[in-house]
């Protein structure tokens, strides 16, 4: 068996159970929206995604009445995601432009920004409500 | 007469009915043993059906310098002598339809037919990847055929030395285990020739780790790669149909026992539970033989191939040839 290492190991795993996680459902269903308002129904149920490793960097969050408006976070982004509102002095942050590379986090004298675990962002509109983070 | 040539229409009808689907289901069974040994979950079990239906709603794309005739006519032939072999295997304890026209040797000779009706359909489409997996098919025929027939001739010589009549015929040798018929050099000998046989099955039907012919990562399918619609989809099912002849002829030769031999069941019941039995053992065969090898192995470059089989296989299936012959020539087991 030195010789063929792989056997004893294909073997162990043909009894085990396989690593694919089956996300949303074990096989695909005939049609996703079907699928999902079977869901909300709770007639079916949906099988839960992987779970996100430690210091996962998913949408970003932001705590608007921590902010101090020091414009730190817009000098630091690479991907120029953010804009600030002068009227709030706040600042207002196009996740579909965020490259998720948390320099802002770092960067944020007072720590209101954060990435959280939410990725799942798929949406058809770029400028929708999840999408924008103020 | 008339009733005869009838039972055999009917029954080369029904034969072709089950290899195809039972070749099907195999190579269900198949994939979905390979993949949980990948530790994936794999398609639903009748996955081939699909792709089979797909394929044949799909147009033949037939190249422009291909031999159009040769080209089309090498995978109606590949099926058709697929199915041909399994003519005269016997299927559980239901005899061979065509079993009195027919013996193991034209078995052997029958099994070569769709590897080379590949040859002829992969060096008829022009393509230079098809000429090089049509040469490489035929060394790896040229390789495997030896242990393959060293195996047959060793169990029908056996069968012979021991008084058995008819030892060539299929229908004998299933009747007959060889198993009870040795002693213990034999048994050796048999078990060597079990190992030997468990490596021409995935050489003879092309898969890990003897796909040399097809190798998509060097030759993008080889002898397969014009071959599109509905003319791939009966090099497919021929595949499958070869792999059930293949898995039938293994348990024919090494494992032939019929559940109705130790449990007493008269008439449906009995054949019903033979069948059974023998879907049984056409599986393990399939899932050591074809599965377990094809996941726990990469491919063997052609050189190693002719090596193995030639060198290693072959010095295997001799050695228990020569223990066959020891085992009658010393009067061990039941010698006539």
């Amino acid at each position: 068996m030195s010789r063929l290492p792989a056997f004893p190991e294909v073997l162990r795993q043909f009894v085990t159970k396989p690593a694919t996680n089956l996300f949303p459902a074990r096989y695909l269903p005939k049609s996703i929206t079907g699928y999902l308002e079977k869901v909300a129904a709770g007639e079916a149920e949906i099988t839960p995604p992987v779970a996100t490793p430690e210091n996962f960097r998913g949408k970003i969050v932001y705590d608007r009445d921590a902010c101090i408006g020091c414009k730190l976070c817009i000098r630091v982004c690479p991907a120029n995601a953010i804009e600030f509102i002068p009227e709030t002095k706040t600042v207002r942050i196009f996740v579909t432009q965020c490259i998720f590379c948390s320099q802002c986090n770092d960067a944020c004298p007072v720590s209101c920004l954060h990435m959280s675990d939410d990725y799942m962002l798929a949406d058809t509109d770029r400028y929708s409500e999840n999408l924008i983070v103020e | 007469m008339i009733g005869m040539v009838t039972a055999a229409v009917v029954g080369c009808i029904g034969i072709t009915v089950y290899g195809l689907l039972f070749g099907l289901v195999l190579q269900g069974v198949d994939r979905k043993c390979a993949a949980r040994m990948q530790a994936r979950y794999g398609p639903p079990l009748h996955q081939p059906f699909i792709d089979i239906a797909k394929l044949l709603c799909k147009d033949n794309i037939i190249p422009k310098n291909a031999v159009t005739s040769v080209f089309n006519a090498a995978p109606v032939i590949a099926l058709a002598a697929s199915i041909t072999i399994l003519l005269y295997l016997p299927i559980g304890s239901l005899a061979p339809v065509l079993g009195g026209w027919g013996d193991i040797i034209l078995v052997l000779y029958l099994l070569t037919v769709p590897g080379l009706a590949m040859v002829a359909g992969g060096l008829a489409s022009g393509s230079p990847y098809a000429t090089v997996g049509s040469q490489r098919e035929m060394v790896t025929m040229i390789a495997y055929e030896m242990p393959l027939a060293i195996a047959i001739v060793a169990i029908a010589w056996r069968l012979y030395a021991a008084g058995v009549a008819d030892p060539f015929s299929l229908a004998t040798i299933a009747q007959t285990p060889v198993w009870s018929v040795v002693g213990i050099p034999g048994i050796i000998g048999m078990l060597l020739l079990m190992i030997a046989m468990a490596w021409v099955t995935p050489a003879e039907l092309s898969r890990v780790p003897c796909d040399t012919p097809e190798a998509e990562t060097e030759l993008c399918g080889g002898i397969l790669v014009e071959y599109s619609g509905k003319n791939l989809a009966l090099f497919t099912l021929s595949g499958a149909v070869k792999t059930v002849a293949m898995a039938t002829l293994a348990v024919v030769l090494f494992l032939p026992w019929n559940l109705t031999w130790f449990v007493p069941l008269a008439g449906a019941a009995g054949v019903a539970a033979d069948l059974a039995f023998f879907v049984l053992k056409v599986l393990f065969v399939v899932f050591f033989s074809v599965s377990l090898i094809r996941v726990g192995m990469a491919r063997f470059r052609i050189n190693h191939l002719v090596t193995f089989y030639w060198g290693y296989i072959t010095l295997i299936g001799v050695a228990g040839m020569v223990l066959l012959v020891l085992d009658a020539v010393l009067g061990m087991g039941v010698v006539a």
